[in-house]
């Protein structure tokens, strides 16, 4: 038995030698970015090595023990001798070691090599995408564009010198862009969002904050609570009125500040006024540009500044993110060509569609951004209605109690049976700004139907009335259902349908991973069968040229194992269509069991 | 007696098993190939079934001398159990055989019901990604236009969405939205972009579904291993000739030469070796024979055109018996001269 496991333990490092020598010598390579050609090489030669290693297993198992039983088959003239219990259970044991070499080999490293070799094959085609891109938006004026394309080609070829030389001049003549376009699009809210003003703070709370601020001498910020106490209170509020007296005391002495007579202090108080003013109209996006525009010239910037730029910023962040989100993003890109649909009860539905998405975790929370987002909406009959795609796109997750009725009904939050329990929902912005420079706003590009007129006002964010986890396992399953690990199977089989997977496809795949170990394990149970069958004679030596035999073996055992899953792959989703996704596991680990029960009476049973 | 006996029981259960084995893969394999996502098919289907037992039937005659040989290896029986082999496998592949083979013809050829395409589902064609989210199986076809026709005999017109997965530059056509449109003509502009080698390798026009298609077409091993298993019917396609009877018995009768080789060595496991892949070498040079390889062609060709009084395949086959024959002997006397 030791040198049946010395002959298996050369058969697995005769294969790695193989495998990588191929890979590193012989192997026909793709089209690659220079950097990653050994990196390319290695993986491929890991993959083969994933793939053959069970046919190899499986051979060194059936040689092993046909010796051993050539060896040891003195006691077994009878039918169920002790001696042939003996064997089973030495089979049973090193059967199951060998099963969970040859699963964690199948079923978890092969599909990281796997996805790893696809991402490295797929990168000239993005580079030569975002190069050309990057070439045409500079040729049609847009600078800024053409560099952000441009820093992305070079982060996925760092080593392409024309690039870097590109990308350098793009950045110096994208830095000279002013832009004064009108912006437009604000959506309208009662109270901006701020930390310290509470959800169900009242007039009287806001008015004592604003008496506070007033006894502090910190004008703006009393004028402020006190404008937002006047904006919430009721007709009927008895400190409605001292909050206008409030604001208006406060706003005296702010223009005290202005007619001071000293030029230069003069001048940033407008310039502070004017982002003041746009922040409390709640146009966000012109306030943050005033405020980060006075932070930049003020080399100490003081407390109003600071509190207003940051507060403009978490309340423009609702509505826009920044280009330089986008940044680094390509190369991190997990999933690419993601897709669902959302189907209403009144059987119109939206098709969702990206082409890539990339995951990042910002202050803990998780941010998705998409790339080439598309949403493609169709009514009841299946006829086409408006369609809106948008270069790249930012999702957060979204507590569902947040949005008021109005917007819980326009998002449908109430009727999708996706949506039933759940609270976390996707929440996507539509239009990026620039951080720094007020340079325009990229918006979604809309597509209506013939003789459909365009909606007055397109909403520069979406709600997805689905489950914000469900985002996360449909990511997943857009990879393909084989590349997909076991427990994200399990949870997505129950949902898969609802986002246009087939039930049927998935169930399969799930179950067929489920009984990898147990198929297997049947296989080695064949194997020793066919081992004690074909022993070796009790009284003849194991002569070194019979190794020759193995390297011929191999291919007939990948024949029979490939044939063995296919038909099981085929029986799995056969049962699956039939008996439905809850009992078809139930019913081919019963069918596997059988024969399990029969291959080991079978070998019981076995005589000289 | 007992050996007689035993050979003949393990022919019979050789034949019978692999038949209904057989059987139940082939109706397997048809359910699959039928499958249309959010559509029903019946479990079982007796058409479906007689079918499966007529291609399965020359399938396990073709396959029974070689696993009669692995019985023998594993009992080693005396000169009447051999020729009581010899004389089963004789009938069965000079008589069972063809007509067998023949008996194909009365199949109806039913291998699945095309359905429909069904709406709700994403399904990727070729380079694109497609979602159909109306199906009109009753509309009348464009004048002028050849549409494939469902078996209900109506063109299929489809409206939907569809995404180009691979990263092409061109706006235009990353999505394109389509209304009542021919479903073949759709398909055929998913696949324009394919290069030749993709063309080849897709496996899809077996499948009614193309998600089943994307999760049930074989691996490279197991298509070269399904022309061996679908040879019958390549040569039920063209059995009519004299010529054509004697290639079949032929390769049958290569496959039953296969059996001098069960002593090759004396370790069991290598004469079994040798015995599958004997086998597998005349059934594999036979099925080019009947069907052009793409992984052999050069090979196809030579087999198929070159003109002889007899095919080709008819003096290989007698060329192979020829071999194993004398490699049966020379180990014999090796043997027998290192006995003495």
């Amino acid at each position: 038995m030791k040198r049946g496991k010395i002959v298996t333990f050369v058969c697995i490092v005769f294969l790695l030698l193989v495998c990588f020598v191929w890979s590193y010598f012989y192997g026909h390579l793709p089209e690659l970015l220079p950097h990653s050609v050994s990196y390319f090489k290695f993986l491929r030669g890991m993959s083969a090595f994933l793939k053959i290693f069970p046919a190899v297993l499986c051979t060194a198992f059936l040689v092993d023990f046909s010796v051993f039983f050539g060896r040891n088959d003195e006691n077994s003239t009878q039918r169920f001798s002790a001696q042939m219990f003996v064997h089973y259970k030495k089979i049973v044991v090193t059967s199951l070691f060998y099963v969970f070499m040859m699963s964690m080999a199948t079923l978890v490293f092969l599909p990281k090599v796997s996805r790893a070799i696809a991402y490295v094959q797929r990168q000239p085609d993005l580079f030569a995408m975002y190069f050309a891109m990057a070439k045409e938006n500079k040729e049609q004026g847009r600078d800024l564009l053409a560099y952000r394309l441009m820093q992305l080609a070079a982060q996925i070829n760092p080593n392409s010198a024309e690039v870097q030389t590109l990308k350098t001049k793009y950045e110096i003549e994208s830095e000279h862009i002013v832009d004064s376009e009108a912006l437009v699009e604000i959506p309208v809210e009662k109270i901006p969002f701020d930390e310290e003003i509470s959800s169900s703070a009242n007039c009287l709370e806001l008015l004592q904050k604003a008496k506070k601020a007033f006894s502090e001498e910190r004008w703006l910020d009393a004028h402020y609570y006190a404008s937002m106490a006047v904006r919430i209170a009721n007709p009927r509020d008895i400190s409605r009125s001292d909050a206008e007296k409030t604001a208006a005391e406060a706003w005296r002495k702010i223009s005290e500040i202005k007619y001071s007579g000293d030029f230069e202090l003069a001048s940033v108080f407008n310039r502070k006024m004017e982002g003041y003013n746009a922040y409390i109209r709640a146009d966000y996006l012109e306030s943050y540009y005033i405020f980060n525009e006075l932070k930049i010239l003020q080399r100490n910037p003081d407390p109003d500044v600071k509190r207003y730029l940051e507060l403009s910023r978490k309340n423009l962040e609702k509505q826009y993110f920044f280009f330089d989100e986008c940044e680094d993003l390509q190369r991190y890109e997990t999933v690419s060509n993601l897709y669902f649909v959302i189907k209403h009860e009144d059987k119109s539905c939206e098709v969702y569609f990206a082409k890539g998405v990339t995951d990042l975790k910002k202050q803990g929370n998780l941010v998705r951004f998409l790339r080439d987002f598309s949403v493609t909406y169709f009514d009841g009959s299946g006829t086409f209605v408006k369609q809106l795609s948008v270069p790249y796109a930012k999702m957060l997750s979204v507590d569902s109690s947040f949005f008021n009725r109005s917007q819980r009904e326009k998002w449908s939050l109430d009727n999708s049976e996706t949506l039933q329990g759940f609270k976390y929902v996707p929440y996507i912005l539509l239009s990026s700004v620039n951080r720094e420079s007020n340079v325009g706003i990229s918006k979604p590009a809309y597509k209506y139907a013939t003789g459909r007129e365009a909606d007055a006002e397109e909403s520069s964010y979406l709600v997805v009335p689905m489950n914000f986890a469900d985002f996360g396992k449909i990511a997943e399953a857009s990879n393909g259902a084989e590349n997909m690990d076991l427990f994200s199977l399990m949870s997505f089989v129950r949902i898969a349908s609802k986002y246009g997977y087939s039930t049927e496809v998935f169930n399969m795949i799930l179950q067929e991973k489920i009984l990898y170990p147990l198929s297997l394990l049947l296989l080695l149970l064949l194997f020793a069968n066919m081992a004690w069958n074909y022993r070796i004679s009790g009284n003849s030596l194991f002569k070194f040229k019979w190794t020759l035999f193995i390297p011929f073996f191999v291919p007939l055992v990948i024949l029979f194992m490939q044939t063995t899953f296919f038909v099981i792959r085929q029986l799995c989703l056969v049962i699956t269509y039939h008996a439905g996704a809850e009992f078809s596991l139930l019913l081919a680990i019963s069918v596997e069991i059988l024969f399990l029960v029969m291959l080991s009476v079978l070998f019981l049973s076995r005589k000289e | 007696m007992k050996q007689i006996l035993g050979v003949f029981s393990a022919f019979v259960f050789i034949i019978i098993a692999g038949t209904v084995c057989g059987a139940f893969i082939f109706n397997l394999y048809a359910q699959c190939t039928g499958y249309v996502a959010g559509t029903t098919v019946p479990l079982v289907s007796m058409p479906m079934f007689q079918t499966g037992i007529l291609y399965a039937l020359p399938f396990s005659i073709l396959f029974s001398p070689l696993f009669l040989t692995l019985y023998l290896i594993r009992h080693p029986s005396k000169m009447p159990a051999v020729i009581v082999f010899y004389v089963l496998e004789t009938i069965a592949c000079f008589i069972f055989l063809p007509f067998s083979v023949k008996a194909l013809d009365f199949s109806d050829g039913i291998i699945r019901e095309k359905k429909a395409v069904s709406t709700g589902y994403f399904r990727k064609s070729g380079n694109y990604l497609c979602f159909y989210t109306l199906v009109d199986e009753h509309s009348e076809a464009d004048s002028g236009k050849t549409d494939e026709r469902s078996s209900a005999g109506h063109s299929v017109k489809v409206s939907g969405v569809r995404f180009r997965l691979d990263e092409s530059s061109v706006d235009s056509k990353k999505i394109e939205i389509f209304e009542n449109v021919s479903e073949s003509l759709i398909k055929k502009e998913d696949f324009q972009d394919f290069d030749a080698s993709q063309k080849k390798n897709y496996g899809g026009e077996l499948f009614a579904d193309s998600l089943a298609a994307e999760v049930l077409t074989p691996p490279l091993l197991l298509k070269g291993f399904q022309e061996i298993l679908m040879m019958p019917v390549f040569i039920a396609e063209k059995f009519e000739s004299l010529a054509d009877y004697l290639a079949l018995v032929s390769m049958g009768l290569a496959l039953i030469f296969v059996y001098p080789l069960k002593n090759f060595s004396r370790w069991k496991l290598g004469s079994t070796l040798c015995a599958i892949l004997s086998s597998l070498f005349v059934l594999s040079v036979n099925a080019l024979n009947y069907r052009y390889s793409d992984l052999w062609p050069a090979a196809s060709a030579v087999l198929q055109k070159i003109p002889l009084p007899f095919p080709l395949i008819f003096y290989l086959n007698i060329f192979f018996c020829l071999v194993f024959a004398v490699v049966a002997l020379i180990v014999f006397f090796r043997r027998r001269g290192e006995l003495s």
